[in-house]
């Protein structure tokens, strides 16, 4: 799986895209930081994964395996949108706020979709279906390596290079938490 | 709270752990198409030598625990379920050493009492830098949180203040 960072920078290339064109930044960008939480939430199962490793705890560690086939799939993806949009409880549209949740779970698996080059490795979506003929990928590259961060950062620099050259960095400007 | 919400925030990690139990427990099942390549933990591989016959081909991951001074076999270290070795005679190993996670495709020999082993084909090293990279994703996310949508232990919610809605209304 691409580390934390990555992921963010994808969502973050994705905000800066839906920013740029007016109608739609309007509308949206109350939803970006959900987005990005969104886009990292799958791989919530690793801070489980680094407290088992810390304890030595085979058991704990075993759940945090199979809660990554969970929540690396489909319907993984609709749950821990539902648990996260649950901390919003006095937000209106809440079901956009789901849905935000929900598209950036959506991103992280399609991101992921790129690893294991062999056949027969891969994602899987179909979750709880799972075994070889069930794993989904592009067969791109190996996981847990630095390909995807170089290529998240090389789109992130890009970004920011536009804006510098167009002084406009209206992606940051609106404040969620303001009083 | 909306019952609904709280509905929810109680459901669904409930219902994650579950699926997740629920991996862990349920009965293993022989791989649909012996003809694919079968992606497989070492433990799997150990428990059920009478499905993995050869020439079935098949993937599998762990951690390098030691490695023969000839580098032509590995010992893949499995978890509380002992050893498993695989026979790298034709492929070269040398950039292996303990402590890497590796991916092996090879073929496996388990019918035939004389090779009690996987037979390598393709040998993967790795070395992972997501956990170190994850670190800066983490403090980005706790950022994001509590100055973000300042978050408050108070009420276990992420969202502004009703007062600060309405003000902001």
């Amino acid at each position: 799986m691409p580390d934390w960072l990555t992921h963010m920078g994808i969502a973050y290339v994705i905000i800066w895209g839906i920013s740029k064109v007016p109608k739609y930044d309007t509308r949206f960008r109350k939803y970006y930081w959900l987005l990005m939480i969104g886009m990292v939430a799958p791989d919530l199962d690793r801070i489980i994964r680094v407290v088992a490793q810390f304890l030595d705890f085979t058991t704990l560690l075993n759940l945090s395996y199979s809660l990554t086939y969970v929540t690396h799939s489909l319907l993984g993806v609709a749950l821990i949108s539902m648990f996260i949009t649950a901390f919003f409880p006095r937000e209106k549209g809440i079901k956009f706020i789901y849905l935000a949740v929900l598209f950036g779970g959506f991103g992280h698996l399609i991101a992921d979709l790129i690893f294991y080059p062999w056949v027969g490795m891969g994602q899987y979506l179909l979750f709880p279906l799972t075994g070889s003929e069930f794993a989904f990928s592009f067969h791109l590259v190996w996981p847990g390596g630095l390909i995807p961060l170089y290529i998240t950062a090389a789109f992130v620099l890009g970004t920011v290079i536009i804006d510098l050259i167009q002084r406009n960095f209206s992606v940051f400007s609106y404040n969620f938490g303001r009083k | 709270m909306n019952k609904v919400i709280r509905l929810l925030l109680l459901i669904s990690p409930v219902l994650i752990l579950g699926l997740a139990i629920y991996d862990m427990q349920r009965p293993w099942q022989p791989p649909l198409d012996p003809n694919t390549p079968q992606y497989i933990s070492i433990s799997l591989l150990l428990e059920h030598p009478d499905v993995y016959k050869a020439p079935m081909e098949v993937i599998i991951n762990g951690d390098i625990y030691n490695k023969s001074l000839s580098g032509e076999i590995l010992f893949l270290y499995g978890g509380p379920d002992g050893y498993f070795k695989v026979n790298c005679s034709e492929i070269d190993v040398s950039a292996i050493s303990g402590g890497m996670h590796v991916y092996v495709r090879g073929v496996s020999y388990y019918d035939d009492p004389t090779k009690e082993y996987l037979l390598a084909r393709e040998v993967y090293r790795h070395q992972s830098y997501s956990y170190y990279l994850s670190i800066p994703g983490v403090i980005l996310i706790l950022i994001i949180l509590f100055v973000g949508f300042r978050f408050s232990l108070d009420d276990v919610s992420f969202s502004r203040r009703a007062e600060e809605v309405v003000k902001d209304a």
